[in-house]
């Protein structure tokens, strides 16, 4: 592998996390940041260009007080030059908000991306986001110890 | 991105899964690799130099007889020189014991890392615990497959030691 497809890799999985940690941070401009201009998000029932994504997704974010994760583990990348096709596994801890209260979800999945890279960026030209295991709900308690610890917010 | 920037970035992953196997396995030397001698560790109700950290849980682990796992995901670095702002989201099954026997804690969370590069090497000078999603108990009988493969173990009971010398 050379330097240069070394750094796609890097620069192409900053970009995954970066999205991910916009997602669950409720931030809209760092969501958006992960797209080209064009970019398209087929987010199941929502599809549409990954900036609007960004502001359904942030204010989405702030009907809910917990936390919430989205963890990107797998990261296949297949480079051709200014393109590449992106497989990224992903584990999920969703809320969902329902009449009787918000409810912790279960998600594993796969994100589809084809990236590009333009003018030295590599974003997001489409993203097909697919669900390949799930749960309605996370069953159990909260772990007691947790309240010895600072717990995730989000932007403001 | 430059091939140094590149470096960094492989580095610092390293530490912090190094990290994980030194908790996992017990290893002391491997967890106090991770921190500079002045290296911070606010971890929950544990706050102290991260040196000062590595007995406690090595000794609490240890006394638990249960194998646990910290997975590392999503890693988010920004390099600036010799420092650098991580984040690195986590899964981890803890091991518990509680009035149901030995189990696991389900504990997702963050390490929120700031790390320096001093000599050369990349390690941990401040980091801080975030629990973000949790569950007392991963619920459910362990799956009987599982007598067929090799258990983990702590130290020189895991299939892996000798390995990393």
């Amino acid at each position: 592998m050379s330097p240069e497809t070394a750094a796609a890799h890097i620069e192409i999985q900053q970009v995954i996390y970066r999205q991910a940690r916009g997602v669950d941070w409720g931030d809209a401009a760092m969501v958006a940041g992960a797209y080209h201009p064009d970019g398209v998000e087929g987010h199941g029932p929502w599809t549409g260009l990954g900036r609007d994504y960004a502001q359904t997704v942030a204010a989405r974010r702030k009907e809910i007080e917990a936390p919430t994760q989205r963890h990107v583990t797998n990261i296949l990348i297949e480079l051709r030059g200014d393109e590449a096709d992106v497989e990224s596994y992903y584990i999920a801890y969703p809320v969902q908000v329902t009449p009787e209260g918000p409810v912790r979800l279960f998600a594993c999945g796969r994100y589809l991306d084809r990236f590009e890279k333009r003018d030295g960026r590599w974003a997001i030209a489409r993203r097909l986001s697919i669900i390949d295991a799930h749960r309605a709900e996370l069953p159990g308690e909260p772990w007691p110890g947790a309240a010895a610890f600072p717990a995730g917010g989000q932007a403001v | 991105m430059s091939p140094e920037t590149v470096a960094d970035h492989l580095e610092i992953q390293q530490v912090l899964y190094r990290y994980c196997r030194g908790v996992d396995r017990g290893d002391a030397a491997l967890i106090a690799s991770v921190y500079h001698p002045d290296g911070i560790d606010e971890h929950g109700p544990w706050k102290g130099l991260g040196r000062d950290f590595v007995p406690v849980v090595v000794k609490h682990m240890d006394a638990l007889g249960v194998i646990g796992q910290h997975h590392i995901t999503n890693v988010l670095i920004e390099v600036r020189g010799n420092e650098a702002d991580v984040e690195s989201y986590y899964i981890a099954y803890h091991p518990e014991i509680t009035a149901d026997g030995p189990g696991h804690a389900l504990t997702c969370g963050r390490y929120l890392d700031r790390f320096e590069k001093r000599d050369g090497r990349w390690a941990i000078a401040h980091r801080r615990v975030v629990l973000d999603v949790t569950r007392a108990r991963v619920e459910g009988p362990p799956w009987p497959g599982a007598a067929g493969f090799p258990a983990g173990g702590r130290r020189e009971a895991d299939p892996s030691a000798g390995m990393f010398r």
